[in-house]
């Protein structure tokens, strides 16, 4: 749990779940077959960052105990939201995290939608809060002014 | 007493009765004459109060048919002004118009009934009339007069009373206009709300298709990174 505290996307957090369901699964054919392992998934990276480099070491027990254990510290970490009206590409998605970041203590992942609806701006949920910063908003919230003016209605 | 004077006493006494008698024709010719004057002055009252009885009868009748026109042309007219209310979004000017006409046609049924009452009565009198008594005709006339002066009366009252009739029914007329008005007035603000409401609509999707399609992909990054940095000073990301 050391290395991994932060996450840029939920995908990749999906992405390391699967992985340490592969891990899991290539565990487990380890200790069924008495440490006779053939492939690379049980020792790759991931592995090595998760299990430590002590994985040789450990018997079968902790390693599973220890991939449990990451697992429940993925589904602990807060998912950051974010809407916008346009398919954003990993570029400004890394920019947004950056610029995020720094506001944010511990680890967090970052799930982002895509919404035509909102027009411009974005919509963000994070830890049971909401706030709506889009364009859709401003509109709704003063037709009046945005419509009516310009039209010319006028209310009695 | 010399025989002559007897004959001139005799003389006298004839030329004296002769004039009693002749003052007691007159006196009975003037007592006659007055007689038959009493009896035809007698005749005048009797045909007097004949003439007043069936004046007064030709006149309540007169009030009474009078009466029940008008309380038939309010009824007409309350009942136009009911079914009226009954469908107050139908009304227009036809129907104004048509309320109006029965008011008018009513008040002339009116005027025609009075018209008849003063015929008859006229032929009552006319029958009177052929009494040759000078004095009854006199009368006669005076009572036509005095009818006339008050079916005048009548029917200027009732004119008076058509009017007011017509003018009720025109306020109520009026009332109505304006209580379609007020419910007009409030119909139309209801649907400029909705119409509103729909243009908004539509606007807002033609927005949504035009500006989402219009801003450029810088512009909508910039938008989005100036919706974050409003969400950071709100507090939503800490």
């Amino acid at each position: 749990m050391d290395t991994y505290d932060t996450f840029s996307t939920l995908v990749e957090s999906h992405h390391l779940h699967d992985e340490i369901a592969n891990l899991e699964q290539a565990t487990q054919k380890w200790i069924n077959t008495g440490g006779q392992l053939t492939g690379e998934s049980q020792f790759n990276a991931l592995y090595q960052k998760i299990i430590g480099p002590d994985a040789q070491t450990l018997n079968q027990a902790e390693v599973i105990q220890k991939l449990t254990n990451f697992k429940k510290y993925l589904a602990s970490i807060p998912v950051l939201e974010i809407t916008m009206a346009f398919e954003a590409d990993q570029l400004f998605k890394e920019q947004l995290i950056k610029k995020i970041a720094p506001d944010i203590k511990g680890p967090f992942v970052v799930k982002f939608n895509t919404d035509q609806d909102i027009i411009a701006g974005c919509k963000v949920s994070f830890k049971g809060k909401f706030g709506d910063y889009s364009v859709l908003k401003i509109m709704t919230d003063s037709p009046g002014k945005v419509f009516d003016d310009s039209l010319g209605i006028t209310h009695d | 007493m010399t025989e002559s004077s007897q004959l001139l006493i005799i003389i006298f006494l004839v030329i004296l009765n002769l004039f009693l008698i002749f003052i007691y024709l007159l006196e009975y010719r003037r007592n006659h004459k007055l007689l038959g004057i009493s009896k035809k002055f007698g005749d005048a009252e009797r045909l007097y109060k004949k003439s007043q009885e069936s004046a007064n009868q030709l006149l309540n009748q007169t009030i009474a048919e009078s009466e029940l026109i008008i309380d038939r042309a309010y009824k007409e007219a309350t009942m136009i002004v009911t079914q009226m209310r009954k469908t107050t979004e139908k009304i227009d000017s036809k129907t104004e118009a048509e309320m109006q006409q029965m008011v008018v046609e009513g008040k002339a049924n009116l005027q025609r009934q009075i018209d008849s009452f003063a015929s008859d009565f006229k032929a009552t009198l006319a029958q009177i009339g052929q009494n040759e008594v000078s004095e009854v005709k006199t009368m006669q006339d005076k009572i036509y007069q005095e009818v006339l002066v008050n079916l005048n009366q009548l029917i200027a009252n009732l004119k008076s009373q058509a009017l007011v009739l017509q003018e009720q029914a025109g306020s109520q007329v009026q009332a109505e206009l304006k209580a379609m008005q007020t419910e007009v007035q409030a119909y139309k603000k209801q649907q400029i709300e909705k119409m509103n409401a729909n243009l908004y609509e539509i606007l807002l999707q033609a927005a949504r298709r035009v500006l989402g399609e219009g801003l450029s992909l810088s512009v909508q990054k910039e938008t989005v990174l100036k919706a974050i940095d409003e969400a950071k000073r709100s507090g939503m990301i800490s």
